[in-house]
C-alpha cells in the first residue's frame, strides 16, 4: 500500500523532470537495443549457418583444389587427382568413406523444347550416402553405371521442374552438353545454402561418364572425406592427417602454402554466416560499454540528485516517511528510467533487427539469449539505482533539514 | 502535559570522534495549547532541541514523554507515525517541493499516513482559506511570495490534524510585516487548541508568544510566562 504511494511520489518527480529521465533512459535504451538487435541477427545467422553445415553433412570434410577462397567458389588450380584419393584411402585412418567428384557449372541441358543450365556432378555410388544426396524417386547410380561409363543421370528438383514440369522424368531422355542421357531418378530436395546456392539445381552422372563422354579432365574438383562421427575432435584429427598426407603426396616443402583447401562443417558454417563473428563481438562489446555507461550515469546523476534534494528528503522524513519509504521512492525514480529505457531499447532493437534483416537479406531469431541479455542490462541499471536510493534512505533527517552551506 | 523532557543529554561527535555536548540535563514541560518562543545565541542548541521534540533526532540520556508516552524508546516506524499524525514542522527554508502544485504539497503528509482518508479537495481549500491563500491550490511554489510559501508550509503541517507545531525560525526569511501575518495565524491556531514551539531570534516575534524561553550553552537560562490577561481565550 505505502509502496504504491512511494511509487507515485517517484512518478511525480519523474514527470516533473522529463529531461533527466530521457537523458538517463537513453544509454539504457542504446545498450538494450544494440544487444538485442546484435544477438537477434547473430542468432538468425547462426541458425542459417548451422543449417548449412547440417545440409552439407556434419561428418563430412571437403577438400578443394587451390588455396583458401571465398565461400561458395572453388579454386581454379588443378591440383586434386585420383592419386590424392588413393593416397588418402591408403594412409588415412578413421574415415568412413572418401569420394572424389568432378564438377562443371552452367552446363547446357535440354529435354524436348525446354532447356536450362545446371551444375553437373560426376560421382560414384557412395557419394549418395556421404552427402546424403540420394534418389527421391527412381534409382541412384550403381557400380555398373560407373564401370560402363553409362549415359544415365539423376536430376535435381530444379531441372526436374524446369524441364519436365508435371511430367515424370524417369526413363525420359535429356541432352547434357549435346550428349543424350537417360534419367534414372530424381534427387532429394535440399534447398539452397549460402555456401552452395540452389543445391537442387544440379544433375548427377557417373564420374567415369563425366570424363569419357563430356569433359576430358583428369583432375578432381572436390574430395569429400566422411568421418566415423561428427565429433569436433575426430574432425580436427582427420583434418590434420589429411593435410600432412596431401602435403607429402605433393611434396610441398616446409613454409610452402597448401595448394588445396580443407573445410570442416564448422568452417562451412562460419563461411555461410556471411558476416564475421568478430563484428558481433565488437557490437556486443559496444552494448556492454553502453550498459556500463548507463549504470555509471544512473549512480552519478541520482547520487547528485540525492545531494541536491537533502531538504526534500528531510521534510519527507519529518512528515512521517521512514527510511524504507525514501528508499522505495528514490529507487523507483531510477527504476522508471531503467524500465523506460529498456522498453524503448527493446522496440528499437526489434525494429533495428527487422530493418537490418530486410535491407541486407539477413535473418534473425529470438532465442533465450536475445531475451536474457537486454533483461540483464535493465536489471543492472535497476540495481544501480539502489546505490543512490540507499544513501538517500540513510540520510539523518535532522542533518538533511539543516540549512545548506 | 503534552511535552515532558527530563534531564535530556545530547552530544554530537566532532571530526576527531570526540563527543561535543549540545544539550546538558535539559528539562522542559509544555502543556497542551501553549505558545512557546525559544531563543538564544546561535549554536546554543535550539534546533537540536526542536528536532528532539519532533522525534527527528535521538538523544543520549534522559527521558522524553509525549502526551504521556515514552516516545524516546519507540522504534523508528512508531516515531515516523507519530510525526505524521501529531506533529507539524515549519522551517525557515519552507521546504516545499517545487515540482508539486500547492494542493499536492499540502497533501504530501497523507502519502506517509496509514490510517485516514486522503484529504479532500474541500478540506484543502478550507485550509488554504484559513491561511489566507484561497484559490491558490493550483499554483506552484515558484509563483508564490515568501510569506505565501510559509503559509502553504503551515497548511501542510496542519493537514492531518497535528496538535503540535514545531517552527524553526519560521519568519527568518520574511520581512516584518509578513512575519506579523504568520504570527497572527499562529495565535489563531493556539486559540484553536494547537501547541506551538517556535524558535526565533527576533524579540518582537517572541514577544507575541505566551512563554519565552531563553537558552544558553545547552541549558534553559530563563523561562518567562506572560500573564494570560491580554489574551482572549
Ligand atoms: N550533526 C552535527 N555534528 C556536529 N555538531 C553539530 C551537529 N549538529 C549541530 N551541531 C552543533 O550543535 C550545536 C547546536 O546546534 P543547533 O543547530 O541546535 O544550534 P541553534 O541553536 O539552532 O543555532 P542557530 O540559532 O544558529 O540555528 C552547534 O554548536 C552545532 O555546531
Ligand atoms: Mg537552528
Amino acid at each position: 500500500m505505502s509502496a504504491a504511494k512511494n511509487m507515485s511520489a517517484a512518478f511525480q518527480v519523474a514527470a516533473a523532470m522529463p529531461g533527466r529521465v530521457i537523458l538517463l533512459a537513453l544509454p539504457v535504451a542504446a545498450a538494450t537495443a544494440l544487444a538485442l538487435a546484435t544477438l537477434a541477427i547473430d542468432q538468425g545467422l547462426s541458425a542459417k549457418a548451422e543449417q548449412a553445415a547440417r545440409s552439407f553433412g556434419q561428418d563430412v570434410i571437403s577438400i578443394r583444389p587451390g588455396a583458401r577462397v571465398i565461400a561458395g567458389q572453388s579454386g581454379t588450380a588443378t591440383s586434386l587427382s585420383a592419386e590424392d584419393v588413393d593416397a588418402l584411402l591408403e594412409r588415412l585412418r578413421g574415415y568412413k568413406a572418401i569420394e572424389g567428384t568432378r564438377r562443371e557449372d552452367n552446363v547446357p541441358t535440354s529435354a524436348g523444347s525446354k532447356s536450362g543450365r545446371y551444375k553437373l556432378f560426376g560421382v560414384r555410388p557412395p557419394w549418395a550416402d556421404v552427402r546424403q544426396f540420394g534418389a527421391d524417386r527412381g534409382d541412384f547410380l550403381d557400380d555398373d553405371d560407373v564401370q560402363s561409363s553409362a549415359r544415365v543421370c539423376l536430376l535435381g528438383q530444379t531441372p526436374t521442374r524446369e524441364l519436365f514440369g508435371d511430367q515424370d522424368p524417369i526413363g525420359q531422355e535429356v541432352t547434357i552438353n549435346q550428349v543424350p542421357f537417360r534419367v534414372k531418378g530424381v534427387l532429394v530436395t535440399k534447398g539452397s545454402s549460402p555456401a552452395e546456392g540452389d543445391r537442387d539445381a544440379r544433375i548427377v552422372i557417373p564420374v567415369t561418364t563425366f570424363y569419357d563422354r563430356l569433359y576430358k579432365r583428369v583432375h578432381l574438383d572436390q574430395i569429400v572425406v566422411q568421418a566415423r562421427d561428427s565429433e569436433q575432435a575426430t574432425l580436427a584429427k582427420l583434418e590434420g592427417d589429411i593435410q600432412s598426407i596431401l602435403r607429402t603426396e605433393r611434396k610441398l616443402k616446409e613454409g610452402e602454402k597448401n595448394d588445396f583447401t580443407i573445410r570442416l562443417p564448422s568452417t562451412i558454417a562460419e563461411q555461410s554466416r556471411g558476416v564475421s563473428r568478430n563484428v558481433f563481438y565488437l557490437l556486443l562489446g559496444l552494448a556492454g560499454v553502453c550498459g556500463l555507461a548507463a549504470v555509471f550515469l544512473i549512480v552519478l546523476v541520482y547520487g547528485q540528485a540525492v545531494r541536491s534534494r537533502r531538504g526534500e528528503i528531510g521534510i519527507r522524513r519529518a512528515m512521517g516517511a521512514t527510511p524504507g519509504d525514501i528508499l522505495i521512492q528514490f529507487w523507483a525514480e531510477g527504476l522508471v528510467t531503467s524500465v523506460i529505457g529498456g522498453l524503448v531499447g527493446v522496440l528499437l532493437g526489434i525494429g533495428g533487427a527487422y530493418g537490418l534483416a530486410a535491407s541486407r537479406g539477413l535473418e534473425f531469431g529470438f532465442g533465450p539469449l536475445v531475451v536474457v541479455a537486454p533483461l540483464a542490462i535493465v536489471v543492472f541499471a535497476s540495481l544501480a539505482g539502489l546505490i543512490p536510493a540507499r544513501s538517500a534512505a540513510g540520510l539523518d533527517p535532522a542533518e538533511a533539514l539543516r540549512p545548506q552551506v | 502535559m503534552l511535552i515532558e523532557l527530563t534531564e535530556i543529554d545530547k552530544s554530537y561527535r566532532d571530526r576527531q570522534g570526540q563527543p561535543v555536548s549540545v544539550l546538558k540535563q535539559l528539562s522542559l514541560q509544555v502543556e497542551q495549547g501553549a505558545f512557546v518562543a525559544l531563543s538564544g545565541a546561535s549554536g546554543c542548541g535550539k534546533s537540536t532541541l526542536l528536532n528532539i521534540l519532533g522525534c527527528l533526532d535521538r538523544f543520549d540520556g534522559g527521558e522524553y514523554r509525549f502526551d504521556g508516552e515514552n516516545v524516546g524508546a519507540w522504534s523508528e516506524g512508531q516515531r515516523a507515525d507519530l510525526r505524521n499524525r501529531r506533529i507539524g514542522f515549519v522551517f525557515q527554508a519552507f521546504h516545499l517541493l517545487p515540482f508539486l502544485a500547492v494542493e499536492a504539497n499540502i497533501a504530501l503528509p497523507f502519502m506517509y499516513n496509514h490510517h485516514g482518508q486522503r484529504p479532500s479537495h474541500e478540506h484543502i481549500e478550507s485550509l488554504l482559506k484559513s491561511v489566507d491563500l484561497e484559490g491558490m491550490s493550483q499554483r506552484y511554489p515558484g509563483e508564490l511570495s515568501g510569506g505565501q510559501m510559509q503559509r502553504v508550509a503551515i497548511a501542510r503541517a496542519l493537514v492531518l490534524g497535528a496538535d503540535l507545531i514545531l517552527a524553526d525560525e519560521p519568519t527568518g526569511n520574511l520581512d516584518s510585516a509578513v512575519a506579523q501575518g504568520v504570527l497572527d495565524l499562529f495565535e489563531l491556531l493556539v486559540q484553536q487548541g494547537k501547541t506551538i514551539v517556535m524558535v526565533t531570534h527576533d524579540p518582537a516575534i517572541s514577544a507575541r508568544a505566551d512563554r519565552q524561553i531563553k537558552m544558553e550553552g545547552g541549558q534553559i537560562d530563563s523561562d518567562n510566562r506572560r500573564e494570560s490577561v491580554g489574551r482572549a481565550k
